[in-house]
């Protein structure tokens, strides 16, 4: 990506990883917004840290619905996030200051 | 979904499918969980985000600048092509937008006049013949005066010359005396200081002047301080009152402006010194002015029937009087300079067609790969920007470096030369130029590209019957292009040939070896006319001790200067004709220092002086209207009315060009210099050999004689006669450089149709040869395509210049606009060109490999 990636990105990412694999699942699971899930997928998908696909015609028409598209985690995606993560946990926890009484 | 298929409207057009199978199928799985309201508008939404997200993208700035290198590396992959097109280009926007400049500095930019269109010129016509005279005498100015329809009457005693001494060298300045209202009847204010106070015309409140801003600037570094100084003009004392605004442009210009008196005593009617401006009153026309000035000099025909018979009123708007001239030359320089950028602009458009054709592989598989066909017009559309704008930049470069040069070219009598410059407007031009055609070319290649049924074509075959309507179009186009490039090559043929008519005009005088530089005495020095000719008396025997000197003699005008003192001649004869007449005031040997021929009778003595009855030498042209069929020696004439006092005629000369070398000399006559005695005076002086050193050795005998005395004017007589042509001398340059562009535009856009043809036809070509089609007959058949265009360009372009040889004969000198060797000249040459043109890719053609060609695409 040519900037770092953002962390609603980095968030998409991850859901992906975990294993879920459709966007509405990712926006009911991360609790982001459709118009932000969506546009991160796209991106990822264009750089190359996602790959997607139609899901099993057999399988849907056993539901009796189209096939939904499914994405899945590219191994230089797994790197991205592993150096993320590693990023996002690098940052220690901070105690705040005691709130100063106002004379 | 009906509201999903909406929304995927937004989606750009090759993801679109994709987008709606998406987004439906989640839906369908979505409605499962049986959502609310709430949430279901909400994951709406996101559909819209996600939808508007794809298509911002589509027009990112990353993507375009995506586009921007895809576009510069299609064009480096053929340097040739780019390079082509970008000069082409170049050549006509910066000859456009140089020829633009000329022509906003002296036509369009407004005159720096409040309400400049309520100014008006006024002029003598006489009623005889029409002819009109600016110069008008200061008593008929003040009776001009009464006039109600104008706001105001000014008038300028120009031009004057003044030596300015004091804090500096000596410098002579051009000096104008002006009524006190000028510069108010004009309308501008000063930079600094005030203008001349009514009470400032009466004699002894009247040593005040103003300076212009550039004399202001560079002689006196623009200090402020200099209002209510002092400075000496001719050794004069004037307080400077005020200083005119920066970048004035008059008729009359002048650095040095002095206050012209009331009433000046000894003010003639007889002599016209005057040039009378005006303005409008409020609510008053042209016409009305008209009226009411005819009125006017009717009524002075009354009361002077002497002076003012025949002597109507003209009320010229001033912007006719003063630029009226330069409109149709610079005009038409501007109408052939667009045209230039149209024919520079449709080559382009052919070029770029040319090209497409090549690249329909390319745009192809481009199309399958997924870029939408907006997409595509959008590349082609940044192609032609690239190429357009390089072309501009390149083009306002040559502009800007080529505008001095073409500056120098100009015509030294030129209006407003100091407004031309490349300023905003000039670059406004240029860029409104560059979009207009950069438009032009996107829209003409994307109407190729998308009848470019990219699919159909990349399964079946081309359709011929598309061929051929479209070459139609290009055909017209080249045929237009080689018409233009006629029209252009005639032009500048036969001004080439006005130009060495020019040459040729024997201007009535010598020219080689013949130097000459003015004199001008102050007043204060040399108050007297006798102190006038004592310093002359001094001065020329030492200029013709000089080595080298063959003689050196004096003239109050020198030849093609222009300026001509007029003023009405009678003859004492029964038929007591009068015409308008140049004088000269001469020395003797002045004919024979310039070769101009003695015809009849005698030139002065030196016995010709204030003593002996007062004797002319008249010219050809006087001499016939005087007294046309006898001899003019022996016969009277005087300047001073029809009833004498009468002066003898001596003896007639040939005529003389005065003003310019395309008017038959005008009546003239020369009176002894020893009865005027002038102070301002020019000196001529023959050589044997060089004339530069001369120049130099009279001017140090002129700063031994008299220091404070500037020589001034130097030329050479031979630079007179440059001068002279200088103005056909640029239109003939101008022209030819723009006849051999569009020449070779024109060749550029014949090869490149021709080229397209050759393309397309490559399999049929293939077919004519497995047929038995020899190399002779391909090139034959790929010609025929091409003359039809060539032929009838030429046959337009002939028509044209003849349709307007009127307005091409004003240009035009010792040559007919039907000239046959001109127009037949440029039809061969032109054939020639285009012959040369078609026969590369005819030759390609023949060459091709009959196999390859079938298998071709």
């Amino acid at each position: 990506m040519p900037r770092r990636p953002s962390f609603a990105v980095i968030t998409v990412l991850h859901a992906v990883a975990r294993g879920l694999r459709h966007g509405f699942d990712v926006i009911d699971d991360t609790g982001l917004a459709g118009g932000t899930v969506y546009p991160a997928l796209s991106r990822l998908e264009r750089d190359g840290y996602l790959r997607s696909d139609w899901e099993d015609a057999a399988v849907a028409r056993a539901e009796k619905r189209p096939p939904r598209r499914y994405y899945r985690v590219t191994p230089q995606g797994l790197r991205l996030l592993d150096e993320e993560l590693k990023r996002y946990r690098g940052l220690k926890p901070v105690k705040l200051a005691p709130a100063r009484r106002r004379e | 979904m009906t509201v999903l298929r909406l929304v995927a409207r937004l989606v750009p057009e090759a993801q679109r499918a994709d987008w709606l199978r998406e987004w439906e199928a989640e839906w369908r799985w979505f409605r499962r969980q049986q959502p609310s309201r709430w949430r279901a508008g909400r994951r709406l939404t996101g559909a819209v985000a996600h939808a508007v997200w794809l298509r911002r993208r589509e027009w990112s700035a990353e993507m375009i600048l995506q586009d921007v290198r895809y576009a510069v590396r299609v064009l480096t992959r053929r340097p040739a092509f780019a390079a082509g097109a970008v000069l082409t280009l170049a050549l006509g926007v910066g000859a456009s937008t140089a020829i633009f400049s000329i022509v906003d500095g002296v036509l369009l930019q407004p005159l720096p006049f409040r309400d400049a269109g309520r100014l008006a010129v006024l002029q003598y016509e006489y009623t005889g013949n029409g002819r009109r005279n600016e110069y008008i005498s200061i008593p008929d100015f003040f009776d001009w005066r009464r006039a109600q329809t104008f706001d105001g009457l000014a008038a300028a005693d120009w031009p004057l010359s003044r030596t300015l001494t004091g804090a500096g060298l000596p410098e002579k300045v051009t000096a104008a005396s002006v009524t006190t209202n000028f510069f108010q009847v004009l309308g501008v204010e000063p930079a600094a200081g005030r203008f001349f106070h009514r009470d400032e015309a009466t004699a002894g409140r009247d040593a005040v002047a103003i300076l212009s801003h550039r004399l202001w600037q560079r002689r006196f570094g623009g200090d402020p301080a200099l209002i209510g100084q002092r400075v000496l003009a001719d050794g004069q004392p004037h307080v400077v009152v005020g200083i005119t605004p920066a970048g004035l442009d008059l008729p009359t210009p002048a650095d040095l402006w002095l206050p012209l008196a009331e009433s000046p005593a000894g003010a003639r009617r007889r002599t016209n010194l005057l040039q009378v401006v005006g303005r409008l009153a409020p609510g008053a026309s042209f016409d009305a002015a008209r009226v009411e000035m005819t009125a006017i000099a009717r009524q002075l025909e009354v009361s002077y029937p002497e002076t003012n018979a025949d002597h109507g009123v003209a009320v010229i708007p001033l912007w006719d009087a003063w630029l009226g001239d330069q409109r149709p030359p610079l005009l038409l320089l501007l109408g052939a300079v667009g045209l230039l950028l149209v024919l520079a602009a449709a080559n382009v458009s052919n070029l770029l067609l040319v090209r497409l054709v090549s690249r329909e592989g390319e745009l192809v598989l481009r199309s399958v790969l997924g870029a939408s066909r907006v997409r595509l017009l959008r590349q082609l559309a940044i192609e032609s920007l690239t190429l357009v704008s390089a072309g501009g930049l390149l083009g306002v470069w040559l502009a800007h470096a080529g505008m001095g040069i073409l500056v120098s070219l100009l015509p030294g009598d030129l209006p407003r030369v100091e407004a031309i410059g490349m300023d905003l407007r000039t670059l406004a031009f240029a860029g409104a130029t560059v979009v207009l055609v950069s438009l032009s070319l996107a829209v003409l290649s994307a109407r190729r590209a998308t009848r470019l049924d990219i699919r159909e074509a990349a399964a079946e075959g081309r359709d011929p019957g598309q061929t051929w309507q479209r070459s139609r179009l290009r055909g017209l186009l080249v045929g237009a292009q080689v018409a233009v490039a006629t029209v252009l090559l005639i032009g500048a043929a036969l001004l080439g040939r006005s130009l060495l008519a020019l040459h040729d005009v024997d201007p009535g005088f010598r020219t080689g070896g013949v130097v000459s530089f003015r004199v001008s005495l102050p007043d204060e020095a040399y108050p007297e006319s006798t102190d006038a000719i004592r310093f002359f008396d001094r001065l020329l025997p030492e200029l013709r001790r000089l080595p080298g000197v063959r003689s050196a003699e004096l003239t109050s005008a020198m030849p093609l200067s222009g300026s001509n003192r007029t003023t009405s001649v009678h003859a004492q004869a029964e038929d007591q004709r009068e015409v308008i007449a140049g004088f000269r005031a001469v020395t003797s040997n002045y004919f024979d220092t310039l070769g101009i021929p003695l015809l009849a009778g005698r030139t002065f003595r030196d016995t010709d002086g204030p003593q002996a009855p007062e004797v002319a030498v008249v010219d050809e042209a006087l001499a016939r209207e005087l007294w046309p069929g006898r001899s003019p020696v022996g016969q009277r004439m005087s300047r001073s009315g029809p009833d004498g006092p009468w002066i003898d005629v001596v003896g007639v000369v040939g005529g003389v060009r005065h003003r310019t070398l395309r008017q038959t000399p005008a009546p003239t006559f020369y009176s002894p210099y020893a009865l005027r005695g002038w102070d301002t005076m020019f000196v001529v002086m023959r050589t044997d050999g060089e004339s530069a050193p001369l120049i130099d050795a009279a001017r140090n005998r002129m700063a031994a004689l008299a220091p404070d005395l500037p020589v001034d004017a130097l030329t050479t007589l031979e630079g007179s006669i440059s001068t002279a042509t200088a103005s056909t001398r640029l239109q003939a340059v101008l022209l030819g450089v723009f006849a051999v562009v569009s020449l070779v535009i024109a060749a550029l856009g014949i090869y490149a149709i021709v080229a397209y043809g050759v393309e397309r036809r490559v399999p049929e070509i293939g077919v004519r040869m497995a047929l038995g089609a020899t190399r002779a007959g391909v090139v034959r058949l790929v010609i025929r395509e091409g003359w039809p265009q060539v032929a009838v360009g030429i046959g337009a372009g002939v028509a044209v210049a003849l349709a307007v040889r009127e307005t091409l004969a004003s240009f035009l000198f010792g040559v007919a606009p039907t000239d046959p060797l001109s127009l037949g000249g440029v039809a061969v040459a032109l054939l020639a060109v285009a012959f040369g043109a078609m026969y590369l890719p005819a030759r390609r053609a023949a060459r091709l490999d009959a196999a390859q060609a079938l298998r071709a695409r």
